[in-house]
């Protein structure tokens, strides 16, 4: 099976994301392509121009067309983005057409067929459970762990189609095939504010530092983020916390990309785990 | 005389330029952060150089100085037809320059018996020549008939395309136009192999059917077909007096195909003393201009980028001085060919005409950069523009990792940003996700520096659109505005805030409702007020609500509203209209009536 890679903007200059998941992904037998075309979802000027950000998604899914292929995204915000341009380019006629318009002269178009898969849905629905649970050999034991879904996996539902946004099970069963246990706490669907960063930093913190709380209270013993966004905030912003509030029990956070390769036997450097600002070697002593 | 003239003069426009140029990498400081002169910067340059020479960087800087400058790898990963044109051009005009026009320096002092008419030269030069114009060929075709992505062409891309044309086409012509005269060889007959036309007249005719036959010289006296014996009588006579300094001109293969494209009629009527001057002139005076013009056009780039690809291989913006960096940043300025590399790779590129901004795009973003390095005057508006193209970026860095000439353009529109959002109008681009960046880097600015320019633009807001009369609490409906209600309805998302029966579900689900103890006061309007406001057409509360800019887009809401209304993407759809009017009330355009 060949999927094309998204690469998120922020994570490509903070985070190595897309370096392990193509390992991870050769290890389950899926081949990430690289479209080098590739341009951002638009997501981070849906708040200046919406068409602009219509238009930048529905080049990447055209780019993917094209080729034949679908797209694989680790960040929940490209996935939503992108998956929200697939249904607005396959309902609404006027803007499909305003948007091929401007796509035709690249020779380009979408005409609906590619689709989005963030790598939950991969792991999930093509590969399945039992063949990841057989390749699990270095499994955590009794470590609890706070899901951090990223809002645009769930939400809105009509377009995003991955699970029950008000009742996901899916992430919960990945994180359970770790040997993890995915732990109930009470802020876990909501958003980590990252939106927020750089525009209005009080309610960026105050948001996250009760998400934080909330986790520690429940007995997580980590954070685990399906969402570059939200991986960058609870651990660059929750280090700015530490310093700048005195954040007294900060709780290391870790991507689903890095805890699955971590019970695949991977090394924890192979996986950046040594780039976070904060320190996540508790997680590795729970193995 | 006239050559010499010329020549010194354009010679001395040139090293004038180079240094005026290179002076002012060392005197310019946009930013007023490098409080030092510029001896200083040029001797910490200085100094700096001599370290990396006498560092492990020394390797580094040979790797980049093999591999980027002289095999030019960086072009050759952005497109190969790309690399090849360049390759063409690069080397076809180095080794041109070296063995035609700098022959006197070169070949001359070196080779015995050196005669530009002799092969090896004579071939050498026309594939030079050659490589040169299919070069350019190849980049004309790539920039005007292939290209990808948005790309800008200017004035001066042309300009330079244009006059590296006229060099090369006056100098095939003239060479083509010199091989067929029939009054260049008498002139060579007489003065060189001491032929008398009149007196010698057999022998002339002789020699002069073998040139015709064998060296492309066209003929109004002799005519084909020529027998044998006055082919071999004709070689004789060369053997005896030409072949020393003339090798067969067939092998001039770009002029001698060039005289068989024009044919015997033409090259006859070209065949005057003013034919070949004018030729002479045109092809010497555009290479003087070329030369003249060269540090002040983005041919400059042939001295800059190799210099900029080198220090970019040794210089990281953590471990460099600042004055440094300064310095570096200044020079890369002229390293940058305007070729549109990081342009065409630019993750928001597509954007640029939709937002009618070309600052969006790197390839401008350059000249942006150089009006603020020179300090040139522009308009409040036009700066305002600049800075919401710079601020229209996701810092992604590919523009840095494609940029041939190795430019670190992420570093530059950075340090760039923090200088415009310095300047007195707030910078609206900011609203929006794109100061994710900004934030998460916060600690590489001082405390004031970074929150001054958020504070004052949120000021500038709740300044200008004054949410309700603080004292009455009351809104006034006289500000009521059909033309919103009407733009709204035009989305699907808009349309659907209709169905709205204030049930204040979606303030309830609200994450950033749910963070305050008294949101009202914190937040202006809450999430169900604005969706009612903008089905009455009141618009200033909307737009000056902390509510509206702190929304996280999280979709809670939507989900949650029992009557189906879009409530985040309307909400999207209000931000699009503010911050377009915010835009156009600052630049004291005639807004439409939702702005004002």
């Amino acid at each position: 099976m060949q999927l094309a890679l998204f690469h998120c903007c922020h994570p490509r200059v903070f985070l190595k994301q897309g370096e392990s998941i193509t390992l991870l992904f050769k290890r389950m037998g899926i081949a990430c392509v690289e479209i080098n075309d590739f341009n951002c979802c638009g997501y981070p000027v849906k708040n200046i121009n919406f068409m602009a950000y219509v238009t930048a998604s529905a080049r990447n899914l055209a780019l993917a067309q094209r080729r034949r292929l679908n797209i694989v995204t680790y960040c929940s915000c490209c996935f939503g983005s992108m998956k929200q341009v697939r249904h607005i380019m396959r309902t609404d006629a006027d803007v499909s057409k305003k948007v091929n318009a401007t796509l035709k002269k690249e020779g380009l178009a979408y005409t609906g067929d590619a689709e989005v898969k963030h790598y939950l849905e991969v792991c999930h629905n093509d590969v399945g459970l039992d063949v990841i649970a057989q390749m699990v050999t270095k499994p955590f034991k009794n470590m609890k762990v706070a899901a951090q879904h990223g809002c645009h996996l769930l939400r809105p539902r009509h377009s995003t189609q991955f699970d029950n946004p008000s009742k996901p099970l899916i992430y919960d069963q990945l994180i359970g095939v770790t040997g993890a246990e995915s732990v109930d706490w009470p802020n876990k669907l909501t958003c980590c504010s990252a939106p927020m960063e750089g525009i209005n930093d009080r309610i960026s913190m105050d948001i996250l530092q009760n998400k934080i709380e909330k986790a520690g209270q429940a007995g997580a013993d980590c954070v685990c983020t399906a969402c570059a966004n939200c991986q960058l905030q609870f651990d660059k912003v929750q280090k700015m916390l530490v310093t700048d509030r005195g954040l007294s029990h900060p709780v290391p956070s870790l991507s689903y990309i890095q805890l699955l390769g971590l019970s695949f036997g991977i090394e924890p450097q192979a996986l950046y785990l040594d780039q976070h600002e904060i320190e996540t070697n508790a997680v590795m002593s729970f193995q | 005389m006239f050559f010499s003239i010329a020549l010194y003069a354009s010679l001395s426009i040139f090293v004038v330029g180079v240094i005026y140029k290179m002076a002012g990498w060392f005197g310019q400081n946009p930013d007023n952060n490098v409080d030092s002169t510029r001896p200083k910067r040029l001797l910490s340059t200085f100094l700096s150089m001599v370290a990396v020479v006498f560092s492990k960087k020394i390797f580094a800087l040979l790797k980049a100085l093999i591999l980027d400058v002289l095999l030019q790898i960086r072009i050759l990963r952005e497109s190969p037809l790309r690399w090849v044109a360049h390759m063409l051009i690069c080397w076809g005009f180095i080794f041109l320059l070296l063995t035609h026009a700098l022959d006197h320096f070169t070949l001359k002092p070196l080779v015995a018996h050196y005669y530009p008419t002799l092969n090896p030269y004579l071939f050498l030069r026309n594939l030079f020549g050659a490589m040169v114009v299919v070069g350019i060929l190849l980049s004309v075709l790539r920039r005007f008939f292939l290209t990808k992505g948005p790309r800008l062409t200017n004035a001066m891309d042309t300009y330079v395309l244009v006059l590296l044309a006229v060099v090369f086409v006056s100098g095939i012509l003239l060479e083509t136009v010199r091989l067929t005269s029939q009054t260049e060889f008498e002139f060579m007959v007489t003065d060189y192999a001491g032929l008398d036309l009149e007196a010698d007249q057999e022998e002339v005719e002789q020699l002069e059917s073998y040139w015709v036959q064998d060296f492309g010289l066209v003929s109004a006296r002799v005519n084909r077909p020529f027998d044998a014996q006055t082919l071999e009588a004709g070689r004789q006579t060369h053997e005896l007096f030409c072949a020393e300094c003339h090798s067969s001109y067939q092998w001039a293969f770009m002029s001698y195909g060039t005289s068989k494209i024009i044919g015997p009629n033409i090259a006859l009527k070209m065949d005057k003393q003013s034919v070949i001057s004018f030729l002479w002139y045109l092809h010497v005076l555009s290479c003087f201009a070329g030369l003249a013009y060269l540090p002040f056009s983005k041919m400059f780039h042939v001295i800059t980028s190799p210099i900029s690809l080198l220090t970019n291989a040794v210089m990281g913006k953590e471990q460099s001085l600042a004055l440094n960096t300064a310095t570096r940043q200044a020079m890369e300025l002229d390293a940058c060919t305007h070729c549109g590399a990081c342009s065409s790779h630019c993750s928001v590129g597509i954007a640029y005409d939709l937002i009618s901004n070309m600052y969006v795009l790197p390839s401008e973003k350059i000249s942006a950069a150089k009006a603020l390095f020179k300090g040139k005057h522009l308009s409040r508006r036009e700066w305002a523009v600049i800075a919401n193209g710079f601020f229209f970026c996701v810092n992604c860095n590919r523009c840095t990792e494609v940029c041939p000439a190795g430019i670190n353009l992420q570093d530059l529109w950075i340090d760039i940003r923090e200088i415009l959002l310095k300047r007195e109008d707030p910078v609206y681009y900011m609203l929006s996700n794109l100061s994710f960046f900004r934030g998460l880097k916060r600690d590489t600015l001082s405390l004031d520096d970074y929150r001054q320019p958020i504070v004052r633009l949120r000021e500038d807001v709740a300044r200008k659109y004054k949410q309700i009369d603080q004292q009455t609490g009351s809104i006034n409906l006289s500000q009521l505005d059909t033309g919103m209600t009407r733009r709204l309805s035009m989305s699907l998302q808009g349309e659907s805030s209709s169905s709205c029966f204030t049930c204040t579900t979606c303030s309830l689900v609200c994450p950033v409702v749910a963070n305050f103890k008294n949101p009202n006061d914190m937040l202006g309007l809450l999430p169900h007020q604005i969706v009612h406001a903008a089905n009455l057409g009141v618009l200033n509360p909307i737009f000056g609500s902390n509510m509206l800019w702190s929304c996280l887009g999280c979709y809670e809401c939507q989900e949650n509203c029992p009557q189906g209304v879009q409530v985040t993407d309307v909400f999207y759809e209000l931000k699009n209209i503010a911050i377009e009017c915010f835009n156009q009330n600052l630049h004291g355009d005639q807004g439409d009536q939702l702005c004002n």
